[in-house]
């Protein structure tokens, strides 16, 4: 499909030998909130700074908006179309709120003063504020103003709600979404917060060791992975080996819990096989696929 | 308005080689109250030896104001203004232009402050020689100038890899030694780049040869440094 | 109308959604004609994916329960008003089987788990094109 907004292939990066990105696949559907996961060191911040061209990958390839991200000439036209929020918030903290909004404002000849007076409100930024004195969260809520205003097609942010009290945190997700349905613009972020990637996000990737172990729909995920109760009969003397699909078993005593991601049908039918078996369904959060990804490497 | 961002975080650095280069002229005004007070006598040698260490200290004032642009800068709130250049990045201007603006920000804060060199000559009614006209004076200072960017470039080169404070007194030694190693070594009389620099006081004429050789090692270092910030990995 | 989705139970929220507007339909919250909140404003309201309302609008509109009409948005189906005469007929025959169970000493969550696991079953029996033991 062409309509990648972003999309990397076998993205492979080491710093000092040390490997970050084991090869990355990643596509991202224009239109969507993509939600980006993973613990810390898994590589998160290494696959955006390669995509916003701050890196170069040691193999494989990253496009954003079809171009090439570390190409220095489409690097320019591909950072004229994008908002970026850093992971640390930091701006120059020798401007002013006021300061720096004109600053950034010369750059983009696209930018929306409407937008702008909106968020600044909003989010509740004094204009003559030094940015020295904002708070992490303010410094988020700014750079998101900032990269909105401009008319950005696509938003990658770096854990956007870090240091947002939950009142504050509800508000961006609200506005994530309202700029998602307003203007379909394609918001990618990463983050640790996996209720609030679980309420916005339509597509995730789950990213562990440099490389991703779940990609896809989040409804599809919610789907397709369930876990099962069964409880046995009796104590079976040799361990059952289950069917493909079955990814994490835990056996106490008569009781046997199954993450199953696929042919849940045919698990629960080789379950039901056993004496005196039976079986209970549950639906799966997203915090438990995480949970079971990361934890079994 | 990236020129307006320049400013505002060498403002400081700005202010401070002002007051170097002025710091002489308080000096003078201060140890001699009695105005129109002639000039010692000095012999041709002592005052080219003189002007020599003068064209030193003035040197100094490129240094102070050398920076690469995508850097930190400021040691004021270090952290944070060395974070805030994955914002600078996130914009949709080009390495170069971002280098560009920053160091030819510095040379021209450079040239802006050494005019004070010429004007302290005059104001101290110093004249290492008789008959220095005013366009001698000029001549000076755009010889001071010229000279002083290949030492501005590289400081700019050193600010590649090296915070503000370390930068600023590398390459501060690095100038004195050089200075003391030319002026020392007989051999190297022909190179002193700090004679170039006076010689129109002298001479009363461009040292075009010097010049030429400064404004390519500045071309050379300038390039060098570049090359760094453009695949420079942040 | 006042809509509340919880995106931790596991659930789809596109399924939720569907869930909690067909419950509107059914007990008269929504009516017949009545207009659904745009997909932009749904979405706003509860904090959701837009994708996702749009997910759970065209899933409704197949089900026949609401109407897309181009350009003018989301509006419940004439024919629903059938519905809900179909659904107070079920809530008898749910209260009856309820106090029928309450009578054979089963807890409330034991009578909740049974409905899953059979609904489950059922979905199942339905998908795979034949009937379960």
């Amino acid at each position: 499909m062409s309509d990648w907004v972003i999309q990397a292939r076998g993205l492979q990066k080491s710093f000092k030998g040390q490997p970050a990105l084991t090869g990355l696949n990643l596509e991202v559907p224009a239109g969507s909130i993509f939600g980006f996961l993973g613990r810390n060191g898994a590589g998160k911040t290494t696959t955006i700074r390669l995509l916003m061209g701050f890196l170069k990958p040691d193999g494989g390839d990253a496009r954003v908006f079809g171009m090439p991200a570390g190409d220095s000439a489409a690097g320019i036209e591909i950072r004229r179309r994008l908002g970026f929020v850093t992971e640390d918030k930091d701006l120059y903290p020798y401007m002013t709120v006021e300061q720096i909004i004109r600053f950034t404002r010369s750059f983009f000849p696209t930018w929306r003063v409407d937008s702008e007076k909106r968020y600044l409100k909003l989010f509740d930024l004094p204009p003559s504020r030094k940015i020295s004195d904002l708070s992490k969260g303010m410094r988020s809520k700014l750079m998101l103003l900032l990269g909105i205003s401009h008319g950005a097609e696509l938003l990658i942010l770096d854990e956007p709600t870090e240091g947002l009290d939950p009142v504050a945190v509800d508000d961006m997700l609200r506005e994530l979404v309202s700029i998602s349905a307003t203007g379909g613009t394609t918001i990618f972020f990463s983050s640790h917060q996996l209720e609030e990637v679980e309420q916005i996000a339509d597509r995730v990737c789950i990213i562990d060791h440099g490389a991703a172990v779940v990609t896809g729909s989040l409804d599809d995920l919610k789907t397709q992975y369930q876990r099962l109760r069964v409880v046995l009969g009796a104590e079976l003397r040799t361990p059952v080996q289950w069917g493909d699909g079955a990814e994490h078993v835990r056996q106490d005593g008569r009781t046997v819990d199954i993450l199953a991601s696929r042919n849940v049908e045919a698990i629960i039918n080789q379950a039901r096989s056993l004496p005196g078996a039976s079986v209970e369904r549950f639906p799966v959060t997203l915090k438990e696929i995480f949970l079971e990804h990361v934890r079994s490497n | 308005m990236l020129w307006y961002k320049g400013w505002l975080e060498t403002r400081f650095q700005a202010v401070f080689a002002l007051l170097f280069a002025v710091f002489p002229i308080l000096l003078f005004t201060l140890a001699t109250p009695h105005a129109a007070n002639p000039a010692p006598q000095m012999s041709v040698a002592q005052a080219e030896s003189a002007a020599g260490f003068f064209a030193l200290y003035y040197s100094i004032v490129p240094l102070i104001l050398a920076g690469s642009g995508v850097k930190a800068q400021s040691t004021w709130m270090r952290k944070a203004v060395q974070g805030s250049v994955y914002f600078t990045l996130s914009l949709p201007v080009s390495r170069f232009r971002l280098f560009a603006t920053r160091a030819g920000l510095g040379m021209l804060e450079a040239v802006a402050i050494l005019t004070i060199a010429p004007c302290f000559l005059r104001i101290a009614f110093i004249e290492p020689q008789d008959h220095v006209s005013h366009s001698d004076l000029f001549a000076f200072w755009v010889t001071l100038s010229v000279c002083a960017s290949a030492f501005h470039f590289l400081a700019v080169l050193l600010s590649t890899f090296l915070d503000d404070q370390a930068r600023g007194w590398l390459s501060m030694l690095g100038l004195v030694c050089l200075y003391g190693l030319l002026s020392k070594v007989p051999l190297l009389a022909p190179v002193n780049i700090f004679r170039a620099m006076v010689s129109p006081l002298f001479t009363h004429s461009f040292p075009w040869s010097s010049i030429g050789v400064s404004l390519g090692a500045a071309a050379v270092l300038g390039l060098a440094a570049f090359r760094v910030v453009q695949t420079r990995e942040y | 109308m006042i809509f509340r989705l919880n995106p931790s139970t596991g659930l789809p929220m596109y399924l939720q959604l569907m869930e909690q507007i067909r419950h509107a339909v059914e007990t008269g919250a929504l009516k017949a004609g009545d207009q659904l909140p745009t997909i932009r404003s749904m979405a706003e309201d509860l904090v959701m994916n837009p994708n996702t309302v749009v997910r759970a609008y065209r899933e409704l509109q197949h089900e026949g329960i609401i109407e897309l009409k181009h350009g003018s948005g989301a509006f419940v189906s004439e024919s629903v008003g059938s519905r809900a005469r179909v659904t107070k007929r079920a809530q008898t025959v749910v209260q009856s089987t309820l106090d029928r169970l309450a009578d054979l000493g089963l807890t409330e969550d034991e009578i909740r788990r049974l409905f899953e696991n059979e609904l489950a079953q059922h979905r199942a029996g339905k998908a795979s094109g034949g009937k379960n033991e």
